[in-house]
Order: C-alpha cells, then sequence, then structure tokens
C-alpha cells in the first residue's frame, strides 16, 4: 500500500511543485513547501481513503501548510532593515518584462485571495483542471465553483492588471474554508 | 436579449460551452463592446498564468524530494508519550511498591536523557554562531552586481552582522555576512547566509570578480529535520566548512582588515 502510495505521489510531484510555485513565486521556496507537504502526507497516509484523489488531497495540504506559514509570519514579526528591492537576477527581470506578469506578483495576489477561492483557481487557472474535475475535487457543485472561480479572478485580474489589489482578507479557516 | 451572466462569459472563455451556447453568447459580445470588457478579465487570468507556471515549472524536481518520498517511513515518527510508557519500560508489570531495586535504573535513565538532550539540543543552538552548518543540497548560483541588493550586501556587511533583503513579507530573506578571505589568488571571498523568514535557506560563498561578486558555491540550509526522515544522499560533512578549507589562503580578515576591504569595495587583490 506504502509502496503504490509513493509512486503515486512521485507522479504528482510536477504538477504539486506548480501549484506550490504558485503560492509561493519562486522556485526555492516552492520546492520548499512540495517537501513540507510530502513529509506530512507520509506522516498522515493513514488518514488517505482509498478511491479518493491524491493529488486534490496533497494541494490541500500544501495550501494549508502555506496559510499556516503566512499565519506564522505574521505572529513573528521581522528582523532588520536595510534594504527594500528582493534579490532578482537580471535573468529573472528580463524574463518578468517579457512575460509581462511576474510570478511573484501572481503568487502574491493569489496568496490574498479568501481560502475557498484560492483553491478554485489554483484548480483552473493554475493546474489547468476542467469546471467539472474541479468539481469533483473539491466535492462541490459545479455551479459553486463557477460562482467561486469567476469571483476569485475578478479580484486576481483587479490586483494584477489595474494595480488597486484591493482583495479582501484571507480566509483562515473560517466556516467556508476547505477541510483538509 | 438578457446580458450574460459572469459565470457565463468566463466559461466562454475558458472554452467550457456547448457549440449552440458559445454562439450565442459570441453574437451577444460582437454588439456589445462592454460584454468584451468583461470578457478580458476571464481572458486575461487563465492563459497568462497557466504559460508563467508553466515556464516557471520547467525545472524538474529535485532529487532531494523524490528521496525524501521513497526514504520517509512514517513508523519512525515519535509517538505521543505518557509516563506509564516509561514506567512500563522500566518497571514492568511491577506495582509502585514492588520497584525499591529497580531505583538505580531511574536514576541511569536520567542520565541517558540528560544525555541525548544535550546532544541534540545544544549543537542547535550553536546554530545562531555557526550558520552553515548542516547542509544538503547544492547549487552554485551566477553573479550579482554591486548595485544588485545581494551584491551591496556582501559589499557592505561587515561579518556577523545581518540586513533584510526584500519587503517585510514571505519573500524577504536576511542576508548575514560569515567570513571574509582572500583565496589562493588573492580575491576577497566571503561566506554568508539567506534565511527566509520561515523554513528555508541557502549558505554560500561569494568571490569578488570583476562585475561584482561571483557564487562558488551555494548550499541549501538544512531545516530542522523532521523526526524520522533523513535522506540517504545527505552528506554527514559540512560542503561549505569543505569548500572554505579548499578555498582559504591563510586566515580570515580581521575586523580592521575587513573594514579596509570594505572601504576598497574589495578590488584590492
Amino acid at each position: 500500500m506504502l509502496d503504490s502510495f509513493r509512486r503515486e505521489m512521485i507522479g504528482c510531484l510536477p504538477r504539486l511543485r506548480r501549484f506550490a510555485l504558485a503560492l509561493t513565486g519562486d522556485s526555492e521556496g516552492a520546492d520548499d513547501l512540495v517537501q513540507e507537504t510530502c513529509i506530512r502526507a507520509l506522516s498522515r497516509v493513514e488518514q488517505f481513503r482509498k478511491g479518493t484523489r491524491l493529488d486534490s488531497w496533497l494541494f490541500r495540504i500544501a495550501q494549508n501548510e502555506w496559510i499556516d506559514r503566512q499565519r506564522s509570519l505574521k505572529a513573528r514579526g521581522q528582523h532588520i532593515e536595510i534594504e527594500d528591492a528582493p534579490v532578482i537576477s537580471d535573468a529573472q527581470s528580463l524574463s518578468r518584462m517579457e512575460s509581462g506578469l511576474a510570478l511573484a506578483e501572481v503568487s502574491k495576489s493569489i496568496a490574498a485571495l479568501p481560502k475557498e477561492l484560492q483553491m478554485v483557481l489554483m484548480l483552473v487557472c493554475v493546474d489547468g483542471r476542467s469546471y467539472k474535475e474541479a468539481s469533483d475535487m473539491l466535492s462541490i457543485p459545479t455551479g459553486t465553483v463557477m460562482s467561486r472561480l469567476a469571483r476569485a479572478r475578478q479580484l486576481l485580474h483587479r490586483a494584477l492588471y489595474t494595480g488597486t489589489g484591493d482583495t479582501p482578507p484571507a480566509n483562515e479557516g473560517g466556516k467556508n474554508a476547505i477541510s483538509q | 436579449m438578457q446580458s450574460p451572466s459572469d459565470e457565463l462569459l468566463m466559461a466562454f472563455a475558458d472554452g467550457e460551452l456547448t457549440g449552440e451556447e458559445r454562439r450565442a453568447i459570441n453574437k451577444q459580445i460582437n454588439e456589445n463592446p462592454e460584454l468584451a470588457e468583461r470578457l478580458k478579465v476571464f481572458v486575461e487570468t487563465r492563459e497568462p498564468i497557466l504559460q508563467l507556471l508553466t515556464k516557471a515549472a520547467s525545472q524538474p524536481v529535485p532529487d532531494r524530494i523524490v528521496a525524501l518520498i521513497q526514504d520517509y517511513e512514517p513508523s519512525r515518527q515519535p509517538r505521543s508519550f505518557k509516563p506509564s510508557h516509561l514506567w512500563k519500560m522500566i518497571f514492568g508489570d511491577a506495582t509502585p511498591w514492588e520497584i525499591k531495586p529497580q531505583i538505580a535504573a531511574v536514576g541511569l535513565l536520567s542520565a541517558c536523557m540528560v544525555g541525548y538532550f544535550a546532544s541534540t539540543i545544544l549543537p542547535a543552538s550553536k546554530l545562531f554562531t555557526a550558520p552553515a552548518r548542516n547542509v544538503d543540497h547544492q547549487q552554485v548560483a551566477g553573479t550579482f552586481r554591486l548595485d544588485s541588493p545581494l551584491g551591496a550586501a556582501l559589499t557592505n556587511t561587515p561579518s556577523g552582522n545581518g540586513v533584510r533583503l526584500g519587503a517585510n513579507d514571505a519573500h524577504s530573506l536576511t542576508f548575514q555576512a560569515v567570513i571574509s578571505f582572500r583565496n589562493e589568488d588573492g580575491r576577497y571571498c566571503r561566506q554568508y547566509s539567506l534565511r527566509r523568514p520561515i523554513g528555508s535557506g541557502v549558505d554560500g560563498i561569494a568571490c569578488r570578480s570583476a562585475d561584482g561578486w561571483t557564487d562558488k558555491i551555494r548550499v541549501a540550509a538544512q531545516k530542522k529535520s523532521k523526526p524520522g526522515y533523513r535522506p540517504a544522499s545527505r552528506p554527514d560533512n559540512n560542503e561549505i566548512d569543505a569548500a572554505l578549507t579548499r578555498m582559504i589562503s591563510g586566515t580570515a580578515l580581521g575586523f580592521q582588515e575587513e573594514k579596509e576591504a570594505i572601504k576598497g569595495l574589495w578590488e584590492g587583490n
């Protein structure tokens, strides 16, 4: 059982990494998040119900792990101040200019979305899932997927293209949050 | 005709409608420019993001993560420990009034536990003075110009001091200069660490080059390892320490020498 679970998990890694990239905004942070997600999943393997989707389960673990980190970050405060600009290599800067969208900006805007909107958006716009697939993965009606997705994309568009970024505070574990 | 809902427009943009629905929405969009504006929101929030992430995620998943999945043993996780477990471990099924001969065993066990904590917790506290320990993954980065954030930090930060790079959020990094020295070519080099607010970080050695600072080695700092997991590929030795030993010529710069080097932008060699 564990061996097949490991094999399936390894098969999910490229998509999990892409999912994590959208949350963290950089490859190092994404790999770190993927690693934590894998450790959590393996340490709770007995909680995984056979017949359910492993990818969906991993995505939820990753999302919850990320939200935990954000909470912890807010609680801890920060260190020393001197510089303002983030470390960005020239190659990255060029890539950003070419793509028009910066990964860090996209991830920040996604992170600011309420949790239930965030997951739908991630499945459709990051993982490339259809509405029906997202509905199955989240066990919610397709109509709910569509209404959440439309709202999420309006907020994301506002943040990315008009610069207003007036997304509501992220719903961290509220009653509508997706349980792990 | 009633204006289509946002959900319907979004489904049109995502190719989720049937042929007939598509034709109907298409006709409405052609007749109403305001609908085209609403549609733009959905067109611009899927394909560009998919493309951006596809490009960003093109690198293969690091081997260490695959190794982690293959090696990790969930059964090694520490179970919740109750005092009754300890009692049973030492005294078996004996009742409290039957244990006088075994009191010495308690003392011995206590000594072992103190020794265990001394060997695990105390070395961790040394991380504050030796941040380059415990590494598991290596990559060599590029060159940082003197006016780049990392280049400026390498140029201006005295050893033992730290600066934050980036905004005060999850993406920021804290730079710390660890030690400065000259390599065999006489160039100035600096060992440094970069840490995220939570989780990951890297340790590296960069040497002054004509264009700025060039990373000679950069190694992912080991996070606090999860109980029970230690990948077989993780080296026991410290790669940064080994690189430092290979590279250093003479001894590390003293306070005054480093001060002069900072003043001269580390150009002398």
